[in-house]
């Protein structure tokens, strides 16, 4: 297995909660990787912490083998992240916020942005205020995507969307993603939506990972007809 | 920078000035109601809006910008977007300081074109600049500061709520405590270090604490946790504003130990010598041998003869005795090499007449044959006139019968030999009265010159010692009149009335007179004519009340003036028909000028410097 990503031992709490609690996991190469949990249990935490947005207490992460700390920046160029409310600044327009996004990335592709548009059906000229909480999602989906990431972290994406958005999303648009060789870390508490997409399934119980295998010999290992959901509530029951 | 960081910094830029146009373009708005007002002429309204801009208006826009730093990162909740971007936060910060700052800049800009392309409204500013410690503070520059550091102030505070207007009385409150606070340990190490200054940096190093809390929590703290993120702010910030009082401290005790304390004092001119005190002792620079040699190491002033060859100097020194100090005097004629020629009067050795006594003041005749001293009894705070001959032969104590008679002073010598004398009055009731006398040293008789004398260091005795000017109030008209009196007739001559007088001196060998009235007008009144030969508005010189800022140079026929109040500050060199007739730039900024014929002397009070000027090689040397 090559680990693109690789969590050892991390740590984290919040005053005397403690959120994450010697938490290891590795994304592979490639694959969708689903990660799911109770509310506040400490998915959005991880990723927060993956992205350098808040400091970790212990543990190590590795990108690519290397060594992350807490202010390092250049990994962050070949890492997509579409947060739980994707909210960006409301005066801009979708062009401008494009603009403003792509001076961060050297390898941007702005032809592959407008390609999005078009495919999402985003008007470069509205203003972000305007939009609903599903075209926010897809233009952050644009912002990622465009940059070309190898990782794709996406946080509880889902919520809130409308279900004709959402199932475009989860049957569509992260097949083609995946078909460009994205791994993808797709973490939520809507468990059921991960059913037909991942490939390999962790679940995060009490700051730990209780689960953490592929998710086809997790199926084989257990009824066959089990669904995510009754895995899921197996796990976290015991 | 690279690249890829300028065209970051480009769209953090435009995305700054885009959320904060309203607050710029408010600003733009007074300043075009400001400009229509001032071309309307309507100039105590320009006064007042202008004042309003500088000191209240600019400011506080200042402060509304930086209180709004981080707002729209709060409003849209787009902390999380901007912090996982690939760039470092102290960058991300930074890149947004920057756009906001020169929104202030753009907006202080404006301010200043106008002010300077409208005619006479730099002047009308001019009016709320203000002096404090001697030191001159320009409304403009200091508006500037207030609000660049309001701005870094609010900005570094806006990390740390979402509510820009809990920002910004933040920011009022938080500014003006530390301001009070540095007034506070200023006033508190000048009191314990004389002559100590401004403590130095803090203006700057103070706020540079609050930015360096913010930029360390906004760099390394979880941005999510509000109480986390108050903690280490203030934390952060503390320790910053110790170290940077600390600093400051530092500096300043070092600016004091090596430059500040060692200022100039008691500064004699005569036409080859000039004799001061510093620190070091009393120093005297010989303009013939262009040479500045310590002539003792204790505390001292000189008075020397006009030549300046013979010099009376007095040198005194104190010890503790419980809780009060006394003082030892001695008064020894000196070469002006410093080489004594004797010892003349000594108040340590017990037993003789000047025994316990203070000497309060002291002078040579122009020509070193007589010496006079005042003295004051510390017991019963008698006065008494000494004279004697330089040779320390022929002493005598004379005791003024002055009613209420609270100080004496010389003010100079006639060239009969009497000696000229300003006595002040104190009487309960009856405040003070300043009098001018007359005293003959040979017949023991005190004669009464003048009455309601005022600015008593005016007060002098032409070269020739056949007249006196002074300054004297009239209690009818209420106002300053400009006398001469004859010292032998008696007579006396009215040369100005009305202003106030800031500032004579006579010719260096003729009797002539210029005085300057107000804040640039210089008259020159002639004994020979009986007349004032030219009176002018100067409009570039700058004239004072506390120090010599002109005097006679070149045999008397022209005059050096203290021109131009910012740097590079200027002499101008008049004739006596005040027509300005050269220029020259001075090295150093300067309060005081003083004449030694065709060397000009500036003293630069700030830095207690003194240079002089070769008018014949036009050359300058810094003699101290």
């Amino acid at each position: 297995m090559t680990a693109v990503l690789k969590i050892t031992h991390l740590s984290k709490k919040y005053g005397r909660n403690q959120v994450l609690d010697g938490f290891t996991m590795e994304l592979e190469k490639g694959k969708i990787h689903g990660l799911i949990g109770k509310n506040g249990e400490g998915k959005t935490t991880l990723i927060r912490i993956i992205m350098g947005i808040i400091p970790k207490e212990k543990g190590e992460i590795y990108y690519k083998g290397r060594l992350i700390r807490f202010g390092d920046t250049s990994y962050k160029k070949e890492i997509g992240y579409i947060a739980e409310d994707s909210v960006f600044f409301d005066w801009m327009t979708v062009n401008q916020f494009l603009a403003f996004n792509a001076a961060f990335y050297p390898r941007w592709n702005q032809s592959q942005a407008d390609a999005y548009l078009k495919r999402l059906s985003l008007s470069p000229g509205i203003r972000i205020k305007s939009m609903s909480r599903g075209m926010k999602l897809k233009l952050g989906l644009i912002a990622a995507l465009a940059s070309n990431p190898e990782i794709l972290l996406l946080d509880d994406p889902t919520s809130g969307l409308d279900v004709p958005t959402r199932q475009d999303f989860l049957n569509h648009m992260i097949g083609e993603i995946k078909a460009k060789g994205t791994t993808i870390l797709f973490a939520t508490h809507m468990v059921h939506e991960l059913e037909n997409i991942i490939q390999r399934l962790s679940i995060l119980h009490n700051g730990r990972l209780i689960l953490d295998n592929d998710y086809k010999k997790i199926k084989k290992a257990q009824d066959k007809n089990r669904s995510i959901e009754e895995i899921f509530l197996n796990h976290v029951s015991e | 920078m690279s690249q890829n960081k300028k065209l970051i910094f480009k769209h953090f830029f435009i995305k700054e000035w885009k959320e904060k146009s309203l607050i710029f373009f408010l600003a733009v708005l007074f300043l075009a109601a400001l400009t229509g007002i001032r071309l309307s002429g309507q100039d105590e309204l320009t006064m007042y809006l202008s004042g309003m801009f500088v000191w209240i208006f600019l400011p506080f826009s200042a402060a509304m910008i930086g209180s709004s730093g981080f707002y729209h990162e709060y409003k849209n909740n787009a902390w999380i977007y901007l912090l996982s971007r690939p760039v470092r936060k102290p960058v991300v910060w930074i890149f947004k300081y920057i756009p906001q700052l020169t929104m202030v800049l753009v907006i202080y800009g404006i301010f200043l074109f106008v002010v300077l392309v409208l005619p006479g409204f730099k002047e009308i500013l001019e009016a709320f600049s203000f002096s404090a410690w001697l030191f001159h503070y320009s409304a403009l520059s200091s508006s500037l500061l207030i609000s660049i550091t309001a701005f870094s102030l609010a900005f570094s505070l806006s990390i740390l709520h979402d509510k820009p207007f809990i920002i910004f009385l933040t920011t009022i409150f938080t500014g003006a405590g530390i301001s009070f606070l540095v007034n506070l340990y200023s006033d508190f190490l000048y009191r314990n270090y004389y002559g100590m200054n401004d403590l130095i940096g803090m203006s700057y190093l103070w706020p540079a604490a609050f930015i360096l809390g913010s930029l360390y929590t906004f760099s390394r703290v979880d941005f999510s946790q509000s109480k986390a993120k108050l903690t280490r702010f203030i934390l952060i910030t503390a320790l910053s504003l110790i170290a940077a009082g600390a600093i400051s401290t530092g500096l300043t005790l070092a600016h004091w130990h090596f430059r500040g304390r060692d200022y100039m004092y008691n500064l004699t001119v005569r036409r080859n010598d000039v004799f001061f005190r510093t620190k070091k002792g009393t120093l005297h620079y010989d303009k013939l041998k262009d040479k500045t040699t310590r002539i003792t190491r204790r505390r001292g002033r000189a008075a020397a003869s006009r030549s300046g060859d013979k010099a009376l100097l007095l040198t005194y020194d104190y010890h503790q005795e419980g809780e009060s100090r006394k003082y030892t005097y001695t008064l020894k004629l000196i070469n002006s090499d410093g080489s004594e020629i004797r010892r003349l009067v000594s108040t340590q050795p017990p037993g003789t007449p000047f025994t316990g006594l203070r000497i309060r003041n002291f002078d040579i005749s122009p020509y070193g044959q007589e010496v006079v001293f005042i003295t004051e009894n510390p017991q019963n705070s008698t006065m008494k006139l000494w004279t004697l001959r330089s040779d320390g032969s022929g002493e005598r104590e004379f005791l003024p019968d002055i009613p209420d008679l609270d100080r004496i002073s010389i003010a100079g010598w006639t060239s009969d030999k009497r000696i000229i004398l300003l006595a002040v009055k104190r009487s309960p009731g009856q405040g003070t009265e300043m009098i001018l006398l007359s005293f003959d040293p040979d017949h023991r008789t005190l004669e009464r010159l003048a009455s309601f004398i005022r600015k008593p260091h005016l007060c002098s005795v032409s070269s020739s010692g056949k007249f006196a000017a002074y300054v004297y109030f009239d209690p009818n008209a209420e106002e300053e009149v400009l006398e001469i009196t004859d010292l032998f007739s008696g007579s006396r001559k009215e040369i100005h009335r009305g202003g106030s007088v800031q500032d004579i001196q006579w010719g260096k060998e003729k009797d002539i007179l210029v005085f300057t009235i107000d804040a640039n007008q210089v008259g020159i009144f002639s004994l020979k004519t009986g007349k004032i030969s030219a009176f002018e508005s100067i409009p570039a010189a700058v004239l004072d009340s506390l120090f010599p800022s002109l005097d006679w140079v070149s045999g008397d026929q022209k005059l050096a003036l203290r021109g131009q109040d910012h740097e590079p500050e200027q002499i101008l060199i008049m004739d006596r028909d005040l027509e300005v007739r050269e220029i020259i730039h001075a090295p150093s900024s300067f309060r005081a000028i003083y004449s030694m014929d065709r060397t000009i002397l500036i003293y630069n009070q700030t830095d207690n410097q003194l240079w002089c000027y070769d008018m014949d090689k036009e050359k300058w040397k810094k003699i101290y």
